[in-house]
């Protein structure tokens, strides 16, 4: 059966494709338009905010788990040195405020959504808009 | 040749609205629609109306098409639907001529062809692919030419796996038939 396969697939094949007219693709086009309503699709998709809202609730899971563990976060202190020669504008050492742990896993969620966000826009306007 | 993007990039854009992108798969897909329907057929202005009819149903079917098979195996399914409707409507009735079958092999056959000149050995070919069934034409031309798997063919077809592949053999062997007659013809002819 291979050879008569190879046979008739090279006798088919010799047989030469006939063209369609040059105006094929132009008929078509003159008689369609454009369908009902364009569909919809969603900036953030449903997957995304899961993602979303399943890292709030993990969130929320850790800071009720940190609640009353009192740690805190603070940058190293800073000094500065010391000139004699403006002692009197002393300005003393710098200290950062304590931010609480909760703020700043609440900004680093914030920043890493920011980002993703940013991505999925940047992908979406590349994709759909010619620039 | 041109490149062409996959079949799911122009489908999502002129699912948003945007018509024009329509036309690019229209020129990707139209050489094998229009020769799928024109081996059915056989006329190149009934073949134009069919594989044109055909694009126009798949674009206002599109917002249904799940992706779950090939856009061309849709879009041949419907081609083949269509020119079966027109066959019926023209009411063409192929009755291919008989030839008594002579066992000689496909190795002869082929030498036979070989000795001709290619546009003769196209012109036999093609004959003896018009003398056959519709729809053995054009399982032929899916499963040699477009290297169509079985399974898609049955999809197209709405034949059963079963049915196609005894269908392939039965026009394999009709195939083999009618050149084998057709060349006899050459060979008196030539003395």
């Amino acid at each position: 059966m291979k050879k008569e396969d190879k046979y008739i697939r090279q006798w088919i094949k010799e047989v030469p494709r006939e063209e369609p007219s040059p105006n094929f693709t132009a008929n078509i086009m003159s008689q369609i338009k454009p369908l009902s309503a364009p569909a919809y699709q969603p900036l953030i998709s449903k997957k995304m905010w899961s993602i979303i809202i399943l890292s709030f609730l993990l969130l929320a899971i850790f800071l009720g788990y940190q609640e009353g563990q009192n740690t805190y976060f603070s940058w190293p202190e800073a000094r500065l040195p010391e000139f004699n020669i403006i002692r009197f504008l002393d300005f003393g050492t710098f200290t950062s405020p304590a931010i609480s742990l909760s703020i700043v896993a609440i900004l680093m969620l914030w920043t890493f959504l920011l980002i993703g966000q940013a991505i999925k826009f940047h992908g979406f306007f590349k994709k759909n808009y010619v620039l | 040749m041109k490149k062409y993007h996959k079949d799911s990039y122009y489908i999502k854009k002129v699912l948003l609205g945007q018509v024009q992108f329509y036309a690019p798969l229209v020129e990707k897909h139209k050489l094998m629609a229009y020769n799928l329907a024109f081996r059915i057929v056989n006329d190149r202005e009934d073949a134009e109306e069919v594989a044109q009819d055909a694009f126009i149903k798949v674009y206002k079917s599109l917002p249904k098409f799940r992706g779950e098979a090939k856009f061309s195996t849709w879009l041949y399914k419907i081609i083949y639907h269509e020119a079966l409707g027109k066959l019926r409507r023209k009411k063409i009735n192929t009755s291919p001529i008989e030839y008594n079958e002579d066992n000689q092999d496909l190795v002869t056959i082929n030498d036979y062809l070989s000795r001709v000149k290619q546009e003769t050995r196209q012109q036999y070919i093609e004959k003896a692919m018009q003398m056959l069934a519709e729809d053995e034409r054009l399982i032929l031309n899916l499963f040699y030419y477009s290297e169509t798997p079985i399974k898609e063919i049955v999809v197209i077809t709405d034949y059963t796996e079963a049915n196609v592949k005894i269908k392939l053999f039965r026009a394999r062997k009709q195939l083999k038939k009618y050149l084998q007659g057709l060349l006899k013809e050459e060979l008196i002819d030539l003395l």
